[in-house]
């Protein structure tokens, strides 16, 4: 539209409505790189979400280096030793607790880092005459808004095999099961393939001949299990 | 005022009752001033430039989970499980008395504090003061270790500095027996403070000592001597009382021993099989927590209360009890016009003489000793003695004290060389009048133990920190006599030392504190740890003295002080501990602050209480600010009218606006502004509890004050479709009324509490589990004190908004304490009202929310889901009882802030802390239901009917709260939900509350009537 202005001189006096579309002049000089924006936005938004949901810690097969070389192959596994030696907690706590450095010691004070024996000792021996705590590495990390009891899992007959794999044939602990929430609902749902007899949840080698839900059935019925899928179970 | 004609019977605020535009707002928008404002200022095209920036920039970092570590113990015992708490019995001292406690401790470091339930004066519950210990511990502002201070600057110094120079300085003292050395300390009843300072004392002979407790009041002792001639205090038995007086006393609060006395009170507030009531009369200025229990209630100024138990003395001689002043008293009793007066004298004075031997009287901490003898001696001719009130033995008050007023004048005189302050802050409580702040100044060496560097501490030269309770050992009495020992739960964080360890490093012997505890108790090493072990010493509780009445003299009262409505210029100003900060010294606590005192739900400051009627003489209005003059002194603080208060007078608390008290409660350094108005700036030695000669005049400005009693309320809707259908919130009734009206046991029920399961017209689908787990709230047993409110606070991780939140109504507490009044608005009832989430069994917040984060549990719990939640917020939209709170802030960022890493040890590691944007709400504690579900498996049994005890149950010192499995018809929730007074909330909504209140029952005396609605007009 065309009107008188208050100066005198002639004005364009602009629709308001076009007002809201007009961009700032150095945009511009953008326009061209429109095509490529369009093309690389998306991209950049899926790369984002996938690189974000990969979270290294969740992975299966996820197996940090650890401050001292700890090998569950030679002392689970060649040595023969219980699970519950090191890990005695875990039959009456949530939590089955990483070993004190004095457990360690028990055997060790007499194992010493000579050259005959090993050098990969030596952290041990200098963690334990340095005083300072030993910062493990967390294999199997759930978030913090989880909260998971081993106890009742391996009162029910759960061995440590279903969730951590075989430990005792592991260098290095890595993880082997997503441990995500839909694998533990698929167990809760569906318990009688995971259950073994009490007496054998620290025999991580064990096998039967039975089949393994016949003997799950009847192991369900027996310890009455009726592992909840409610929310509050876990989360809280 | 106006009072709107309004059908409906209960009103939560004048501006409720009065329909004011503010009451509107509230009533619409749940949270009123809220966003919609924020976005006015900002175009469109400024919130997409906003939200473009953010998303490019946005890092999918947090989405990924970084790497863990484990850090185990060097040496770790068998019993030391991680994440297994572990439970210790300690003792907390407030004001010279001790409670026993049972502190929760996780991983080396405590996190929750309970009654020790091994020991009768708690019976496992606690006070506020014992629930918001823990977070005092853990205060990031606390001292962080010893200082030098002078000339305004602090520069930090070492222990082993300071014994360098107590070495020289000391010694040097000690060989002038301790000549201007002056300790000033609090009031302390605990057997080795006793000891250490006697001993100091005996070391320095000629050092002065001076108790200074700014909540202390030494008139009910006082009054005992007068009136028996020995020194004695009255311990109060109320399991057997069926009339009681409570003169200014708010025993079921703030009594060293109100958990045991409310717990006693409460079990004769149940009526059900015929057992009796007790009745309980209080007179009192404002309205307190034992007004709202009372059955009777008459609104006094302070002074006016000693000549109400004159004439209700004379009223008993009249009526026939034998008094060796008979004739003095008759004669003696005073005029005294109040509405009401006579009746209620009459009917207290028929009740006291109908159950001689079971009716006691007691008067409280702010009457004058005169009042107390009066009081005991009444008591002692009334048969009390030895049935609901004893006496116990109390060491005579010390006359080679100083008083705190003597030491003022010496400080002045120059002639205090050495000040040792031993914890406390007497530059800030002190009386006004003695300029103890500036007087300090003039001793040449201050040395100051305290928690924080505050007031005193900024006037002192050396400042050292002092130990917190739950750091070291120490041991106090208790209210019975009995001697509680109290040991650490984690090493000094700061390097503190206790008063005891300090007393002792200044006489040249420094020791261990619990060397100095264990030498109280007598015998081997079993005896120790027995003590230590149970938190107390068995059979230690003192026994009962024999007491004799003597001859008072007659009472003497000043008219003028009596009149009716006494002008601008003679008002009376009364001075109470804050029922929340105390004394001040919790000023810095944030869930203190935040927690919306009991009566007048005010949060994060103090008010000046007034009555509707002297502010409307005093042509000031509510949440004007007013200048207080009296004395000369003067402060400007802000007015509150409040229902029930007496007129003619202006009640303060205590405790607020400190200078030095930290980043919660004021810090000058760090341009803090400091929360309240300081009425101790008042407060001079001639009226510590009660000063007459007030002079108000208005301002004319505004402050809001954040009080939290119009939120979370029904909407108009609602309000308007209960009135019409005659289904209240708060059901109460005359015992009367109860045992033999109309509708009997069952007025409480309406027709939608009849309602079955399967009159539903649509098929409800309900998974049951093997347990169903309910709440059962008695309302005639609740006093209104919210010490579950904290408690649910330290239990859940609840954060703490602050005073600006708080007026948007966004205050987090999952239980809330509703308050409601009924009647004149002069002088209404009170009646008490927890609510929690109803965890309704059809929930209107499941089927609302998008993201199922809020679900329904096979046991009856509603879950709610934190990382699942996006905020839409709709389910605290749709919740009829409003018990939903929104994470609209991040309120946990001060505790990511650098140095107040100290805060994270606070939290309970159980319960998951939440951030912005999630909604949470009461869980009935669900980790100690897990905790309870995973011992059970382990021990191959079902979870008992009552063995979870729910944070705000196990607090409750009346045991109100019931929770547990309703599938068990043995528990006491499932014989409470049968219970013939129980309703829900709501019901009519057919939502299935798993939460049942029982309806109140008040035991007026028959000559009196009370305001209130009677059963035949209601119809159901």
């Amino acid at each position: 539209m065309v009107g008188e202005g208050p100066g005198g001189g002639s004005q364009t006096v602009q629709d308001p409505r076009m007002t809201l579309f007009q961009f700032p002049k150095w945009t511009d000089g953008l326009r061209p790189l429109l095509g490529i924006a369009a093309v690389l936005t998306p991209t950049y938004i899926v790369a984002l979400f996938v690189y974000g949901a990969s979270a290294e810690t969740l992975q299966v097969g996820y197996a940090p280096e650890q401050p001292i070389p700890f090998s569950h192959a030679l002392h689970a596994g060649k040595l023969g030793m219980d699970c519950r030696y090191c890990h005695n907690t875990v039959e009456s706590a949530d939590v089955a607790a990483i070993p004190a450095l004095a457990t360690c010691m028990n055997c060790h004070k007499s194992i010493l880092p000579t050259a005959k024996i090993s050098p990969k000792l030596k952290p041990l021996h200098d963690a334990w005459a340095g005083g300072q705590p030993v910062r493990w590495v967390k294999v199997h990390d759930l978030p913090e808004f989880t909260y998971f009891s081993h106890a009742p899992h391996l009162k029910a007959g759960v061995s440590c095999v279903e969730c951590h794999g075989r430990v005792d044939q592991m260098e290095r602990v890595q993880t082997v099961q997503p441990l995500s929430m839909s694998w533990c609902l698929d167990c809760h749902r569906n318990p009688e393939s995971r259950l073994r007899p009490r007496e054998h949840v620290f025999d991580l080698g064990w096998t039967t001949d039975q089949d393994r839900n016949l003997l799950g059935a009847r192991l369900r019925q027996e310890y009455g299990l009726n592992p909840r899928t409610d929310c509050s179970t876990c989360h809280r | 005022m106006n009072r709107s004609a309004s059908t409906q019977r209960y009103w939560r605020s004048m501006n409720d009752l009065e329909k004011t535009p503010e009451f509107q707002d509230l009533l619409l928008k749940e949270f009123p001033g809220g966003p919609e404002e924020a976005w006015t200022s900002t175009s469109r095209r400024g919130f997409l430039q906003v939200m473009g920036a953010s998303l490019a920039l946005g890092s999918a970092a947090a989405c990924r989970f970084k790497e863990e570590h484990i850090l185990p113990l060097k040496e770790r015992d068998e019993s030391r499980i991680p994440g297994r708490p572990k439970f210790y019995a300690s003792a907390m001292e407030l004001d010279g008395w001790a409670q026993p406690i049972l502190v929760a401790c996780y991983d080396g470091r405590p996190t929750k504090v309970d009654g020790n339930a091994l020991h009768a004066e708690s019976n496992g519950a606690s006070t506020v003061w014992a629930q918001a210990g823990i977070l005092g511990l853990y205060d990031p502002d606390r001292s962080r270790g010893v200082a030098r201070i002078g000339g305004g600057a602090e520069s930090d110094a070492t222990w082993a500095e300071f014994e360098e120079f107590t070495k020289s300085h000391f010694r040097e003292l000690k060989t002038r027996q301790g000549e201007g050395l002056a300790v000033i300390a609090g009031a302390s009843r605990s057997p080795a403070f006793r000891r250490s300072a006697a001993a100091f004392r005996k070391f320095f002979p000629r050092a002065t000592w001076t108790t200074w407790e700014s909540a202390g009041s030494g008139a009910e002792e006082a009054g005992c001597r007068a009136a028996f001639g020995k020194p004695v205090r009255p311990r109060y038995l109320l399991a057997d009382a069926r009339v009681i007086v409570a003169l200014d006393d708010d025993f079921l609060y703030a009594r060293p021993d109100a958990t045991r006395l409310a717990r006693e009170f409460a079990a004769r507030r149940k009526p059900e099989g015929g057992a009796w009531m007790n009745r309980l009369y209080s007179v009192e200025p404002v309205f307190t927590v034992t007004g709202a229990a009372a059955d009777h209630r008459v609104p006094l100024r302070r002074a006016q209360v000693g000549a109400l138990l004159a004439l209700l003395e004379a009223g008993l001689v009249a009526k026939g009890l034998r008094h060796p002043q008979a004739a003095e008293v008759a004669n003696s009793a005073p005029r005294l016009d109040a509405p009401g007066l006579a009746a209620h004298i009459a009917a207290m004075a028929d009740d006291l003489l109908a159950h001689r031997g079971a009716a006691v009287i007691l008067a409280g901490a702010a009457q004058p000793a005169e009042v107390h003898a009066r009081a005991q001696r009444l008591n002692t001719l009334l048969d009390a003695t030895g049935k609901t009130v004893e006496y116990l033995a109390v060491e005579e008050p010390d006359a080679s004290e100083t008083p705190v007023a003597a030491l003022a004048q010496s400080l002045n005189e120059g002639k205090v060389g050495t000040l040792v302050v031993l914890g406390g802050n007497p530059a800030y409580d002190a009386p006004a009048d003695l300029g103890l702040g500036a007087a300090l100044a003039k001793a040449s060496v201050k040395i100051h133990l305290g928690l924080y560097r505050d007031e005193t501490a900024k006037k002192c030269d050396w400042h050292l920190p002092q130990a917190h309770f739950l750091e070291t050992w120490s041991d106090g009495l208790a209210p019975d006599g009995s001697h509680l020992i109290g040991q650490p739960m984690i090493e000094p964080i700061w390097g503190g030392r206790s008063a005891i360890e300090l007393l002792s490093l200044l006489t040249g012997n420094a020791r261990a504190g619990m060397d100095l505890v264990r030498e109280g108790i007598a015998g081997a090493e079993d005896a120790w740890r027995k003590a230590v072990h149970d938190g107390f010493l068995a059979g230690s509780a003192a026994t009962a003295e024999a007491v004799e009445p003597r001859s008072l003299p007659s009472a003497v009262f000043d008219e003028a002080l009596l009149a009716a409505a006494p002008p601008n210029g003679a008002l009376e100003l009364n001075f109470a501990p804050c029922p929340k900060v105390w004394d001040g010294r919790f000023a810095n606590n944030g869930w203190l602050q935040e927690l919306p005192d009991p009566i007048a739900k005010i949060t994060w400051g103090n008010v000046a209480l007034v009555s509707y009627a002297t502010a409307h003489d005093l042509g000031i209005a509510n949440e004007e600010m007013i200048r207080v003059e009296c004395g000369g002194r003067s402060l400007e603080i802000v007015a509150c009218t409040v229902p029930g208060a007496a007129d003619g007078q202006l009640t303060m608390h205590l405790g607020y606006g400190r200078r030095d008290a930290g980043h919660v409660a004021g810090l000058d350094d760090d341009a803090v502004e400091a929360i309240g108005f300081d009425s101790y700036a008042l407060r001079g030695t001639a009226g510590l509890w009660s000063a007459i000669g007030a002079r108000v005049s208005g301002t004319g400005v505004t402050y809001k004050i954040a009080s939290t009693q119009d939120h979370h309320m029904i909407d108009e809707v609602g309000l308007q479709g209960r009135a019409d259908r005659v289904e209240d919130l708060v059901r109460e009734t005359g015992l009367e009324e109860f045992r033999t009206g109309k509708q009997g046991e069952t007025f409480a029920k309406r027709a939608a509490d009849f309602w079955d399961k399967d009159d539903s017209l649509f098929e409800e689908h309900r998974v049951e589990g093997e347990y169903k787990w309910g709440m059962a709230i008695d309302l005639s047993t609740c006093t209104g004190c919210s010490a579950c409110t904290i408690a649910c606070q330290a239990e859940n991780n609840i954060p703490v908004v602050g005073r600006e939140q708080v007026l948007k109504g966004r205050e987090m507490h999952w239980i809330r304490m509703d308050r409601y009044f009924q009647g004149d608005a002069a002088n209404p009832l009170a009646v008490h009202q927890p609510v929690t989430c109803q965890q309704c069994e059809l929930a209107p917040c499941e089927s609302v929310c998008p993201v199922a984060a809020t679900v329904h549990s096979s046991e009856g719990l509603n879950d709610m889901v934190y990382n699942r939640c996006i905020g839409t917020r709709y389910c605290s939209n749709n919740c009829p009882y409003k018990v939903r709170r929104f994470n609209f802030l991040n309120y946990r960022q001060d505790t990511w802030q650098a140095g107040n890493e100290v805060l994270k040890m606070a939290a309970n590691p159980e319960v998951t802390v939440r951030s912005r944007g999630v909604m949470e709400k009461c869980t009935f504690c669900v980790q100690r239901i897990q905790g309870a579900r995973v011992q059970s498996k382990l021990e191959n049994r079902k979870i008992g009917g009552d063995e979870v005890k729910t944070a705000c149950q196990q607090v409750c010192p009346t045991q109100s709260i019931a929770f547990g499995d309703l599938n068990d018809p043995n528990s006491v929730v499932s014989k409470a939900h049968a219970n013939n007074r129980a309703y829900s909330l709501l019901a009519e909504l057919n939502n299935k509350p798993r939460n049942r209140f029982l309806a109140r029952i008040r035991n007026p005396h028959p000559l009196l009537a009370l305001p209130m609605v009677g059963a035949e007009d209601q119809h159901g």
